[in-house]
Order: C-alpha cells, then structure tokens, then sequence
C-alpha cells in the first residue's frame, strides 16, 4: 500500500472518529427536554392568561418563564455552554419580546410560538450532546 | 525569520490600529453599573407588595435592557462566577417581588444583588496594566507557538530532505497566511457583525480542513519516522516529493496554521485593547516581549530538531501535529461555550470569548 493511500485510509478513520464521536452520544435521557416543557408550560399559562383577559397573569407568567424556570433550571447556562452565547442572546431576546407584549396587553401568540419552538428545539440538542443538569458539558 | 517576525508584529499593530472601526466604544463599566443600580434603588423605593407587578416588570427590564448583553457578557468574561451571582440575584429579588415579600425582604436581596455589582468595576480590568501586560504577552506566545509548531516541523524536515531552499514554500505560505489573516480579521470584524451563520461556516470549514491537513501531515512524518525509510525515501523520492504535490501540501499546511493563529491574534488583541482603555503601553510591552520568546522558541527549536535523531524527532513532531489535527477540533467546540461582547459588537464578542476560552486550553 503506498503511502499515500494509507494516509488517506488514516485520513478517513479520523474523519470517522471525528463524525462518530457525537452520534455516540445521541442517546439522550430527555432531561433538557422536560426542563423545556416546564418552561412551555409556564408560557402557555402566560398565552392563556392574556387570552381569558387576565393580563397581569399574564406579565407575571411571561416573566416567570424566564427567571424561574428558564435560568433557574440551569437552562440558560446550559444552552451557554453547548450551543453558545449568541444562541442564549437570541432566546433570551424571545423571552425579552414575550414580557413586552405581556406589558404592552397584546396577543401572545406570535412570540409564544416562536419561543417555543426554539426551546423545543434546543432541549433535543441539549439531550443530543448530554449536557449535565448542572448545565455543564460532561468530559469537561 | 526576521522577516516572520517583522511580519507578525504588523499584522497585530495593524490590528491594533483598526479597533474603531471594527469595534465599537469600550463599555463604560462603572456607569453602566451605576445606571443599574440607580434603577434598582428607585424600583425597590417604590416597591409597594399590593402592587407588585411594576416592581417585577422594573426589575425585568433592567436585567433585559441594562444587564443583560454587554454588560453581563463582559462580566462573565472576567468573572463568570461573578456573573451567575449576579443573574441569580436578579432572579432572587424577582422572585421575592412576585411572592409579594415584604420590602425589607425585597430590599434585602435587592442589597445583596446591589453588593454584587459593587464588586464590577474591580473585577474588569483586573490586575490594570500588569494584567494586561500578562494577557499581552500570552495571546501572542501562545497562538505564535501552535503555528510555530507546524512551520518548524515543516522546514526541518525540508532540512533534513537536503533541501532546505525548498523551505521558502513553506515560508511563502506563512507569509500568505499572515496577509490572508489581515483580511480575514477585517472580513470577521464587519461579515460577522452581520451575519453569524458565515462566522460559523468560515471558521468551521477552515478548522476542519487544517485538522485534515495536519492529519495527513502528521501521518505522513511519522510513517518517515524510521530513519532507514526516511533515508532511502530521501534517497530515492526527493527530487519528485519536493517538486510535486507534498512539496504544495506542505506549503498549504503552513499557511493554515499561521492563517487560523494570525486571524485570532488579531481579533484577540482587537478585544484586549477594547477591553483595556488606557493600557496601551503595557499591551505593547506584552506583545513585544513575546515576540522575543517566540524568537528564542523558535531558535531552540531549530536547534534541537538539529541534534534530535530522527527517529525521535519525526515521532515528536508527528505526535505534536497529532496534537494539534485533534486539537483544533475540540477548539471549535470549546470556544463556542462563551461568547462575550465587551464593545457591543460581533468581532468585539467572538474575540473576548475567545480570549477567555483561548488563555484557559493548553
């Protein structure tokens, strides 16, 4: 075999191992997952509290979704560590636009959707890559 | 090696003098905390438990519109404990404003918050000049050294070949890289202000593509590790290996890493400065300094891979690019973690972040 095609079949292995290495890791525990449906579940209070009129209800579940359930579950820093401050910047800016149409009494609607859909699906990622509770990468 | 060197100052000074126009103004720490804690003081002043919702809505905002961004982004990049402290606390006194707490006790844990961000200005900046000295001098070293690395083990074994003229091609590409990372550095400072996805794309392919490189390289020395191979290779393929495609791969292997290592430098200082009002002499000293370690690295190491056997030496090397192909791509994943923005600004945040996250890898 010359040299250079056992440094191509080397070349490949590594590029395997590489690929491999994360798929290893895609049996996820749903962990992440349930954290964000704790997080949905406050916000759709928050939508249906605006909905039946009751707009303080609303604002205050808005808010609560963030503080109490997002940071508090270590979601925030979870995202921080595995998928990056901008990501964390962008979500928190749905949170931040969630709370102002709460504040402003307007529908929710449009900044709930969106808010759950990035949060659904960053817990699928979270799980993915096994991030900790704690929110810390585990083998760091 | 004069001129790399000439050629690596250069390029950081002209990093250096180009921070106004890919960074915004430095934030100004202590009026932005001062600004903080004026509104936490009113809102707490005027915290009524039957009327809880404007106090929650006050507090909420001040974390989305004053702490949260550049403010809490450069804390965490001095001071991530700091920063969980202080998010945890505006979580604190939200939480006792919702649970309709009486004021002493809001006003407890609006103190605590309050106390937390006194301790701000302190933390930013650091150690002032000797920090930023410090600092200085380490970016530089240890980015030079990880090119380094590869440039030295590149032009040895051209030395070693019996050919050491034919190391202009690697130099060609150090020389290549050095001015593609000038522009990359001046593309990252206004494409990425604009547009993250190609941040991650660029980056993300350049990365990969020198962890292939230096992958095949590495391979490719340490197969020459056997100094009976590696003669009767010479002996027989040095005329073709040098003056065909390994001689290119050789040359492309340098540029990759001077191109990554330069574009960093430079966006690394960028945020060094930015971050480091009033600092500049000791930024200098620090980078002048490590251009003279990495002079007396690089003359160490040209020396060594002299008197090194072979066999030895060609296994370190390759281990080394080894090192270094599965290095980059933990990088890629690390560095991401953390993505500060001490100016308010794309180039600012990614090179803050990778700053921190680049002074803490070995």
């Amino acid at each position: 075999m010359s040299v250079l095609r056992r440094a191509v079949l080397c070349l490949g292995l590594g590029i395997g191992l590489m690929v491999a290495a994360p798929l290893a890791g895609h049996a996820a525990d749903g962990h992440w997952v349930r954290v964000a449906e704790k997080v949905i579940a406050e916000i759709d209070r928050a939508e249906a509290a605006m909905k039946a009129g009751n707009a303080e209800a609303a604002e205050e579940s808005a808010i609560a979704s963030y503080f109490d359930l997002f940071e508090a579950l270590n979601m925030e820093i979870a995202e921080r560590q595995a998928l990056g401050a901008r990501r964390v910047a962008e979500v928190e800016s749905l949170f931040h636009d969630l709370q102002k149409q709460a504040a402003k009494r307007a529908d929710l609607r449009a900044a709930a959707t969106a808010l759950r859909q990035a949060l659904r699906a960053d817990a699928k990622q979270l799980d993915a890559d096994h991030v900790a509770p704690d929110g810390s990468l585990k083998g760091q | 090696m004069r001129r790399l060197l000439l050629a690596l100052a250069v390029i950081v000074s002209f990093g250096l003098s180009c921070p106004a126009s890919s960074l915004a103004a430095p934030l100004d720490i202590a009026a932005a905390v001062s600004a903080v804690q004026a509104k936490g003081d009113a809102l707490v002043e005027s915290y009524d438990p039957a009327q809880k919702m404007p106090t929650m809505r006050g507090f909420s905002s001040l974390y989305f519109e004053q702490f949260d961004g550049d403010l809490e982004n450069t804390i965490g990049a001095a001071d991530p404990a700091l920063k969980s402290e202080l998010e945890a606390g505006f979580a604190q006194v939200i939480g006792q404003v919702r649970k309709g707490g009486t004021p002493a006790e809001v006003q407890a844990s609006w103190q605590a918050l309050r106390d937390g961000l006194d301790r701000v200005p302190s933390r930013i900046g650091g150690g002032g000049a000797w920090a930023t000295f410090l600092q200085s001098f380490l970016i530089l070293v240890r980015e030079g050294f990880e090119a380094m690395l590869v440039v030295t083990a590149l032009v040895a074994y051209l030395r070693r070949s019996g050919a050491p003229e034919k190391a202009r091609v690697v130099y060609q590409g150090v020389g290549l890289a050095l001015l593609a990372s000038l522009a990359m550095a001046w593309g990252m400072s206004t494409l990425f202000s604009m547009s993250g996805a190609g941040r991650e794309a660029m980056e993300g392919g350049t990365m990969l593509l020198a962890s292939a490189v230096l992958f095949y390289c590495s391979y490719w020395l340490f197969a020459k590790r056997e100094a009976a191979r590696w003669q009767s290779y010479v002996q027989s393929q040095i005329d073709q290996a040098l003056s065909g495609g390994r001689l290119y791969a050789l040359g492309f292997a340098a540029f990759l890493a001077v191109f990554r290592e330069g574009a960093e430098t430079v966006l690394f200082y960028q945020a060094l400065a930015a971050g480091a009002p009033g600092q500049m002499p000791a930024l200098l000293g620090g980078l002048a300094l490590a251009i003279v370690a990495l002079a007396a690295i690089y003359v160490a190491m040209r020396v060594l891979s002299i008197r090194l056997p072979l066999r030895l030496f060609f296994g370190v090397t390759a281990a080394l690019l080894y090192y270094l192909a599965f290095f980059v791509r933990r990088e890629r994943r690390g560095r991401d973690a953390e993505w500060p923005c001490p100016a308010g600004d794309a180039a600012g945040r990614l090179a803050q972040s990778e700053l921190v996250g680049g002074l803490s890898h070995p």
